[in-house]
């Protein structure tokens, strides 16, 4: 079991699958994790548009609200109108109300909102406080106009009425200083007035008492010029001060408003950048993955390269070229692999072969050895080069100088290149030594001399073969001539009619043949009179006849026990009459008495037919002649009778020749 | 008419019987709240009555640098400050430099709501090429059977302080003399100069001779400097004024504290009609201080300061600048505080009482090595131009030549600056120009909205999200001058 998990590890298929596998992981995680993002993302930008928003549109209006409190308090300080101002007022009150409204919504947990709403609490009275120092300061003021015109009305009459010079230039001055007090801007030319007044009003109580009487009340009494000079000023620093107190506290308003504000910004720019990070974040995933998956692919590759390619490399190198695979060679492909196990096979097979290489090379050197230390006639040659010449075939060249083929005699060069390039199937190459009548065959094959491919041609004495091989001959021609020839007569016997004769065919020569059958008239009566020795002696004497009549070309016969059979190829049949003559009256010529032949003497019949047409088979020719031959016997006998087709009975056309 | 108005001052006077006069002087307190130090405009409100109800004729002369910094400022640009010295019976306002925080126009309003005249002789307004509507070149006052003339000059340094160009200003002691001249003529029989030692850079002493008496603000220890002409330095938030006394024989100058003088409730009441609602505001308690700390002013001009480091600190973090730096001029508590202390939004706004907008603009390192040697450009006169840091680390040597002071810049890691850009958080007042730093060839980076939050509601801000801090002295600015009087 661990073994087949090792081999699964081990696996070149397992791995790159693995890898492969790997690669679609990353890619399926980044596209869960993107699916992931996009929604966290969603999430986040919701939210920000859900709270962050809304909370910054109420900050819009606390601002709004602010400015337009600011607007109002301003304008209260400058209302000429007490009714103005109370206009103002009611709507100093409504923007505080809008104010601490829009402050509840961010929610009242925040301290910062409380101390807001605190403040914001103090801005009425102290805007309601300004407004009556501020009306208070008006009325102030249009009592100082009355009063001062007053004054002034006085010190025209008194004027009028005083007829002292001195008193006339103080109420002139007196006039010209509260004329002044009305025209000064400055509050310090204004006291120089004040005090020039004052001045004047201690010389004219000195100078006419009856209008400083009249005129000193509306000035220096209780709500005098005086008085209600400083009175004014009183209501106007208060008013000053409110307004001051108003906007520092408004000030901290807005600048709660900017703090706020910018913290919400800074808020909703954190969540952006949040954002933003983890978008980069992801963007950083995504790109780690990236490299990963291009890692893998990249090392996958690599794995290939090294664990496949390049022992694939390997292997046809080791296939193609080297004869032996060792065990570097076996190291470097993990046998644990398919490949592997691929190497140390062929490492098996290259290993066997190599032993056998080794036993070839072995048994060739033992064969050297052999044919070394035996008398056999070898040679052995690469190409035309001489490698070994054994002792007995150099005794066989003895006048030669053998080096390469050249140097041996012509016909064994022939018979060497000829075995040497495989044509030996044709003749066996043979070389005669004619000084010691020895044959020898010439025979080539391929050997491994030296560990050299090498052609080794051998001389094989077959002497003995060849001429056993000719005694042979000789013995079957002896044989073959026996069983052809009659053993009385010394004429062909039957049997070879039978082979060879009756199945003769003419071809296509001009002439037919001719088959002339004889038979000794009476020979059972002769050889039952005179005995079988003396009938041998008559058939050896016939066919001694048959024998010297017949031409070259034709075949003398026995063919049976006192039947002869001449064959005469290319024969006319005026040709086979004469012969058949020749050997009739021959015969007859001899004068051999036959003691009860009606002729006296011994003597033969015949029967004779030519082939008419090609196509005429000798049996059938032959059966034609020994029906001539039946009715030459008929006929008297020691004559001849001639095969007529059409006109039988002109056979008898020639009369026996006894006759 | 002008004879007879002349003839009854005659009589008015002879009947006063008067020997002997005098003046009582003071600058540089803007701050309406009483310090621990005995400062107290109640108190020295008081005293002037006091002095005034006496038997010798008396007049207080202000010079001025009062109407800022000062948090009410920020909101209604003086006006408040100009009713207290009508409650405090000012008799003249020297104009001087800090009163133009809001410009020209904001000083004509205010001279309509002033009881005393505004002097100040040596500026012009470049749109009109004439003297700052409703301020005087020199005022004449009563005083006793005499006149005192009161003039006021400014050094040029108000262009680059607060004015930027708008202002011509003549540093030269020829049209003062004209003035003071022509002063005498319209029959002053003293003429007194109110004037700030930078001014007296320009035109020495000797040139101004023919003056009586020479009161130079500041803000610090009140002194006597010399007898003829008699030349005094007086002003800052303590108990200090300086009074010179006339006698028939000759003039002599001292000091008073009013330390010990009961508050005018006066001066009080008109006080609160100012600040009585702002409790709700000013009151509320941002932090605890673990450790002591200080605001002196001849720290925050050439030293790290504890404080200075929690301001920028705050400045940094609210801007999300690389760095922070600010004049340290602009920070202006001048006290102590020890452990324990709860810092309130009213320490936090008596400490930068400017107000200001922070801007945060990028500069590359160069640019922060030229602002760091403009910040030591003149620390041996501590300066307020000298910058306190967050998130650098500078070594600085007084005593080489301007331009070569700075001997290190490190940020807060202690690396040194590599080039590149950085972000830098200003205040408003740098960028515009103010004590001479030049942000034109800056860009500038930070949104209008979070530049229109004041310095001391980012501060306040900062310091209230931390139930106590820590002030610490950090390796920021390091001093190697090697005599190390500055400042001390």
């Amino acid at each position: 079991m661990p073994d087949k998990s090792l081999s699964i590890r081990k696996s070149l298929r397992a791995r790159i699958a693995a890898a492969v596998f790997t690669m679609v992981l990353l890619m399926l995680v980044s596209g869960a994790v993107s699916l992931y993002y996009f929604s966290q993302l969603n999430i986040a930008v919701s939210k920000q548009s859900e709270q962050e928003l809304p909370a910054l549109k109420t900050l819009n209006s606390i601002q709004l609200s602010i400015t337009r409190l600011a607007t109002l308090s301003n304008e209260v300080s400058n209302s000429n109108s007490p009714a103005y101002s109370r206009i103002l007022m009611s709507q100093v009150r409504q923007q505080v109300e809008e104010l601490q409204l829009s402050l509840k919504t961010l929610g009242s947990a925040n301290e910062q909102i409380q101390r807001l709403t605190e403040i914001v609490a103090k801005v009425e009275p102290s805007v309601m406080n300004m407004s009556l120092s501020k009306a208070m300061l008006d009325q102030v003021e249009d009592t100082l106009i009355a009063r001062t015109t007053e004054a002034l009305q006085q010190a025209i009459e008194h004027y009028k009425l005083v007829n002292q010079a001195d008193a006339k230039v103080l109420l002139d001055s007196l006039w010209q200083d509260l004329n002044q007090l009305a025209a000064n801007e400055h509050l310090y030319e204004q006291n120089r007035t004040l005090a020039n007044i004052r001045k004047t009003l201690a010389s004219l109580s000195q100078v006419d008492s009856a209008s400083f009487q009249a005129i000193n009340p509306l000035i220096s009494a209780p709500n005098g010029v005086f008085e209600l000079l400083s009175k004014k000023e009183v209501y106007r620093t208060e008013v000053l001060g409110l307004s001051t107190q108003n906007r520092i506290l408004l000030g901290s308003v807005v600048d709660f408003g900017h703090r706020v504000y910018i913290e919400t910004e800074d808020n909703v720019t954190f969540q952006a950048n949040d954002i933003s990070a983890s978008s980069e974040r992801f963007i950083d995933v995504l790109t780690v993955m990236f490299i990963i998956q291009l890692l893998v692919a990249l090392s996958l590759i690599v794995y290939l390269h090294r664990e496949l390619f390049r022992r694939l490399q390997a292997l046809k190198h080791l296939v193609g070229q080297q004869k032996k695979i060792t065990a570097d060679d076996v190291a470097l492909f993990d046998e644990r692999n398919e490949l592997g196990v691929l190497v140390k096979q062929l490492q098996n097979y290259v290993d066997t072969i190599t032993a056998q290489q080794q036993q070839i090379e072995a048994t060739s050197h033992q064969l050297q050895m052999i044919i070394k230390h035996s008398h056999m006639k070898v040679a052995v040659f690469q190409g035309e080069q001489l490698l070994y010449c054994s002792e007995s075939l150099s005794q066989l060249f003895s006048e030669r100088e053998l080096r390469c083929v050249d140097e041996f005699p012509e016909s064994v060069q022939q018979s060497i290149r000829a075995s040497k390039s495989g044509l030996k199937a044709a003749d066996k190459a043979t070389y005669l030594d004619e000084h010691n009548q020895h044959w020898y065959e010439i025979v080539s094959d391929v050997v491994f001399w030296d560990n050299q491919r090498a052609d080794l041609v051998c001389f094989m004495d077959v002497t003995e073969q060849i001429k056993a091989e000719q005694e042979f001959k000789r013995t079957l021609m002896v044989v073959e001539s026996e069983a052809k020839i009659d053993p009385l007569t010394g004429l062909l016997n039957r049997k070879l009619f039978d082979t060879q004769v009756a199945s003769f065919q003419s071809g296509e020569r001009e002439g037919g043949y001719a088959v002339l059958l004889f038979d000794v008239d009476y020979f059972k009566h002769y050889n039952d009179q005179l005995g079988h020795l003396q009938g041998d002696n008559i058939l050896k004497m016939v066919a001694s006849v048959i024998k010297r009549n017949t031409p070259a070309s034709g075949l003398a016969i026995r063919y049976g026990g006192e039947e002869f059979l001449v064959f005469i190829p290319d024969c006319p049949e005026r040709r086979a009459v004469n012969i058949a003559q020749s050997i009739v009256e021959d015969v007859y010529g001899q004068r051999v008495p036959h003691p009860t032949s009606p002729h006296e003497y011994l003597s033969v019949s015949c029967g004779i037919s030519v082939q008419q047409t090609a196509e005429d088979a000798v049996l059938k020719v032959f059966d034609q002649a020994d029906k001539s031959l039946y009715k030459a016997k008929n006929s008297g006998r020691n004559c001849m009778m001639v095969w007529r087709a059409l006109h039988q009975a002109e056979s008898t056309e020639e009369p026996p020749l006894t006759q | 008419m002008k004879g007879i108005i002349t003839t009854l001052f005659t009589i008015t006077l002879m009947s006063a019987n008067v020997e002997a006069a005098k003046i009582i002087f003071t600058s540089n307190a803007p701050e309406l709240y009483p310090d621990e130090n005995g400062y107290s405009l109640a108190k020295i409100s008081n005293y002037v009555k006091r002095m005034k109800q006496g038997d010798e004729p008396v007049l207080f002369i202000h010079g001025g640098d009062s109407l800022y910094p000062n948090p009410l400022s920020v909101y209604d640009k003086g006006a408040h400050m100009i009713s207290i010295m009508n409650s405090m019976s000012v008799d003249a306002l020297g104009v001087n430099r800090r009163e133009f925080n809001d410009g020209f126009d904001q000083i004509s309003l205010l001279s309509t709501q002033a009881l005393f005249p505004m002097v100040l002789s040596n500026l012009l307004d470049r749109r009109t090429l004439s003297h700052v509507e409703g301020v005087r070149p020199y005022a004449l006052l009563p005083l006793g059977d005499m006149t005192l003339a009161v003039l006021m000059t400014v050094s040029s340094e108000v262009n680059t302080t607060f004015l930027f160009n708008q202002a011509i200003v003549d540093e030269t002691s020829e049209q003062l003399l004209r003035w003071a001249e022509q002063a005498r003529q319209q029959g002053a029989d003293k003429v007194l100069l109110i004037t700030e030692n930078s001014y007296l850079k320009s035109v020495p002493l000797s040139r101004l001779q023919s003056l009586d008496i020479i009161m130079v603000t500041q803000d610090g220890a009140d002194k006597v400097h010399s007898e003829r002409p008699l030349v005094m330095f007086s002003g800052g938030v303590d108990d200090e004024l300086a009074v010179i006394d006339i006698q028939p024989n000759g003039m002599t100058g001292h000091i008073v504290h009013v330390a010990n003088e009961p508050p005018d409730d006066q001066l009080q009441a008109v006080i609160k009609r100012y600040t009585s609602q702002l409790d709700v505001v000013l009151n509320q308690e941002l932090v605890t201080l673990a450790a002591p700390m200080d605001s002196h002013r001849n720290i925050l001009r050439s030293e790290e300061s504890r404080w200075g480091n929690i301001v920028l600190d705050a400045i940094r973090h609210y801007t999300r600048a690389d760095f922070a730096a600010t004049v340290g001029g602009g920070i202006r508590g001048y006290r102590d505080y020890e452990a324990g202390y709860v810092l309130t939004r009213r320490d936090v706004q008596r400490e930068l009482p400017f107000g200001g907008n922070v801007y945060v603009v990028e500069v590359n390192a160069d640019k922060i090595k030229q602002l760091l040697e403009h910040s030591v450009s003149r620390v041996e006169d501590l300066d307020g131009r000298f910058l306190q840091v967050s998130g650098l680390h500078y070594e600085y040597d007084g005593s080489k030549p301007v331009g070569q002071r700075i001997m290190s810049i490190k940020n807060a890691q202690g690396q040194p600056l590599e080039k590149g850009r950085y972000t830098l958080a200003i205040s408003d007042y740098m960028l515009e120009g103010g004590d001479g730093y030049n942000f034109s060839d800056v860009t500038v980076i930070s949104d209008n909205l979070s530049s229109q939050r004041l310095v001391w509601n980012i501060v306040s801000d900062y310091l209230e999200q931390f139930d106590t801090i820590s002030p610490a002295i950090e390796g920021r600015i390091i001093n190697r001058t090697p005599s190390s009087d500055i400042g001390r």
